[in-house]
């Protein structure tokens, strides 16, 4: 056999086969490269759809699960309180306070003035937040923080101050939650924007909404036990029609 | 003598670069995070098998209708059928008017008459649902059936093909479409085969002249007992959560409870029950959510199939949908024949809200060994009689009744350990309640019921 002709047919056969490998590869990397396009393109679906953020929310926030107990309040703790009338419920884990005098809401910095109104009044009140202030329902509601952060929406820490007619504070109840521990560690949140893709994916959210997202911690039922888990949650709030204002969470973590 | 040397060079470099391309191609990956580079990343959980949505889709009886009789293919056939089924390739599904009944009873002679095979399913499902099972070309219609009737062409019809139609009963939708892969010869081999290898059928008769079918005289049952193997509650655990770092454990009276933020596992510590609830899908499930109604079943059926939970022949026999949730139930067979059970240890329910499922029930044992010795055989009252004894019922009203067959009851050892049972009896459905008949002679006239 001739070497010089083998060697010729050779060549044509190794470069269409190159050719071939080339083309297989151009087409694995550019479906990746799709791939990659249709993740970011969460951006432009909420631009899109004309949804705005009201509050530029911070990306890159990091936070884990946690776990905590509930609080039983102690005699020494309620005795420490002035111008209330304490009583003590569910064997402590809650308590119900009326001021002897009441107080008006303030007229102006309302946040900061109700959380210093809190910190002076209540059992551990500097590490409450404010979360909502509702005129109509007669309710302030104020959510326990750690590490910053409030636990949403939770039957077993809160702090709820009722009003009168007048919109003065009357009585309150509180609930607290102790022994906060690190169950993993912390790491980076889903992006706000793709928390609130996957709600508009879901129909939760309509075209030309406005959103606020706060990141806390939430679990989505109480268990029957004193202690319980908590995950990071985007708190999505969306203005409706009317003023009114419609709450989603949505896992921060997957 | 330089240009072949320019051709050895040429050829090596081809045949590195070859060598280049297929090793880059074989190891490309994108940059993305890999699951095993996460530790709390917990590899696939097998309880038992993969199973196919067609073999826990069965049907609940087959029955080839005469001039003035009707006979019901044997359980012991019922492989037979469904491998028969497995052959078909449907196509061209369309909805029928119905008004060419002029009287009610026409819909009726319709589905029962002279020279029809009728294959009864336990529940009305979606035709989408028999998509997902069996070959379908084209669309299917938006729809639901729970029976299905296969009749000869005609015969001015020179193709000869057998003409299939999905009917619901209850509102008597019919659907009609073309059959591949089951031909006249093989409608006459299997209606002739009824005929003569079938048991008897009677017709219950309502008033609105709808008609439901029991055997006349069933056949008679073998008492069986299996042994009863647990499944660990670790399976389950691992399962369905998916970070084991943020699983709580607590013990409460009766039972053992898993949890994380937004899912609870519980486990009976005295019946072999388990109960799975996602409170992310079942608290944010608005009427916003266009609720995936048709594919309810499939979805939970994949469901179970995720974690490999089909574990015993567990059927589909019930569907329900609500406007927020849909609730569907796989019982037990054993033999084709539906297990019954007051504790629901023999069924697996399973409630989804949107696209993801909310709830998950079902016993946490399976049958084990079937036990060497020979149950005996028992033989369960007539058809009639079993109707007399129904329509003796106070303030009987037909309409209501929506069932009368032949199944067994589990039966468990007071400490629901060791041994399961299986015991035959009658089983009719009255205003939505199972009910088991009690040989008068047996038990001396005591009536159970079960719910």
């Amino acid at each position: 056999m001739d070497w010089n002709k083998t060697k010729t047919i050779f060549i044509v056969i190794f470069f269409i086969l190159d050719l071939f490998l080339a083309r297989q590869f151009m087409v694995k990397r550019e479906a990746n490269q799709l791939e990659m396009i249709s993740e970011r393109t969460g951006e432009e679906l909420l631009q899109e759809a004309n949804i705005t953020f009201k509050e530029s929310p911070s990306s890159n926030q990091k936070a884990g699960y946690i776990k905590a107990y509930v609080h039983t309040f102690t005699e020494k703790e309620t005795s420490s309180l002035k111008d209330q009338k304490i009583e003590v419920q569910e064997d402590g884990k809650e308590i119900h306070g009326e001021f002897t005098k009441p107080t008006s809401l303030p007229t102006s910095d309302e946040k900061n003035k109700l959380e210093d109104f809190v910190k002076k009044n209540m059992i551990n009140g500097d590490q409450y937040k404010l979360v909502q202030v509702d005129k109509e329902g007669g309710q302030i509601t104020f959510a326990q923080l750690y590490s910053q952060k409030p636990v949403y929406d939770n039957t077993k820490t809160f702090i709820t101050i009722q009003l009168n007619e007048k919109n003065e504070m009357v009585s309150y109840k509180q609930r607290m939650l102790e022994q906060f521990e690190q169950r993993t560690e912390a790491e980076t949140v889903k992006t706000p924007v793709n928390a609130v893709t996957e709600l508009y994916d879901s129909n939760k959210v309509n075209q030309g909404s406005k959103v606020r997202m706060d990141l806390g911690y939430y679990a989505y039922f109480p268990p029957a036990t004193d202690s319980q888990i908590l995950a990071p949650t985007w708190r999505v709030t969306v203005d409706k029609d009317k003023g009114e204002v419609e709450v989603y969470y949505v896992t921060a973590l997957d | 003598m330089r240009y072949e040397n320019i051709k050895t060079v040429v050829l090596s470099c081809l045949i590195l670069i070859s060598l280049i391309l297929t090793w880059t191609l074989w190891t490309y990956t994108p940059t993305y995070d890999k699951m095993e580079n996460n530790p709390s990343y917990v590899d696939d959980v097998k309880i038992g098998k993969t199973k196919m949505l067609e073999d826990h889709i069965q049907p609940s009886l087959i029955l080839a209708h005469f001039a003035s009789t009707h006979k019901g293919l044997l359980n012991k056939d019922m492989d037979t059928w469904t491998n028969e089924m497995k052959k078909w390739s449907i196509s061209d599904v369309v909805r029928i008017s119905n008004t060419s009944f002029e009287r009610p009873e026409d819909f009726y002679d319709f589905v029962h008459g002279n020279q029809t095979m009728e294959i009864l399913y336990p529940t009305e499902m979606s035709l989408s649902t028999f998509q997902s099972m069996y070959e379908v070309k084209g669309t299917m219609p938006s729809g639901t059936f729970d029976r299905i009737i296969l009749k000869p062409g005609q015969a001015d019809n020179v193709s000869q093909s057998v003409r299939i139609y999905f009917v619901n009963y209850e509102t008597e939708e019919i659907y009609e479409a073309n059959i591949k892969g089951f031909n006249e010869a093989a409608w006459e081999k299997h209606y002739k085969d009824i005929q003569s290898n079938g048991q008897d059928y009677i017709a219950f008769k309502r008033e609105d002249k709808s008609v439901l079918f029991l055997p006349e005289q069933p056949t008679p049952l073998q008492q069986k007992s299996y042994k009863q193997e647990m499944i660990s509650s670790d399976k389950f655990r691992n399962a369905l959560f998916d970070n084991m770092k943020i699983v709580e454990e607590n013990e409460l009276s009766g039972q053992t409870v898993y949890n994380d933020s937004k899912r609870m596992l519980e486990l009976s510590k005295t019946k072999p029950l388990m109960a799975y609830t996602n409170y992310e899908d079942a608290t944010q499930s608005d009427q916003s959510v266009v609720t995936d109604k048709e594919g309810a079943i499939k979805r939970s059926f994949d469901f179970v199939n995720a974690h490999a939970g089909w574990t015993d022949p567990y059927y589909l026999t019930e569907w329900n949908s609500d406007a927020s949730y849909q609730s569907v139930t796989f019982q037990l067979h054993e033999d084709y024949y539906p297990v019954f059970n007051d504790d629901d240890l023999s069924k697996v329910t399973l409630k989804s809200s949107g696209q993801n499922i909310s709830e998950y029930k079902r016993p946490t044992f399976q049958l084990g060994k079937l036990s060497d010795e020979y149950g005996k055989k028992i033989k369960l009252p007539s058809g009639k009689a079993v109707i007399k004894e129904i329509e003796g019922k106070e303030n009987f009203d037909d309409s209501k009744l929506k069932n009368i067959i032949v199944g067994y009851e589990l039966q468990t050892e007071k400490d629901f350990t060791n041994v399961i049972t299986l015991k035959p009896y009658w089983f009719y459905k009255y205003d939505g309640i199972w009910y088991k008949i009690v040989d008068k002679a047996e038990q001396g006239g005591d009536k159970d019921g079960l719910e």
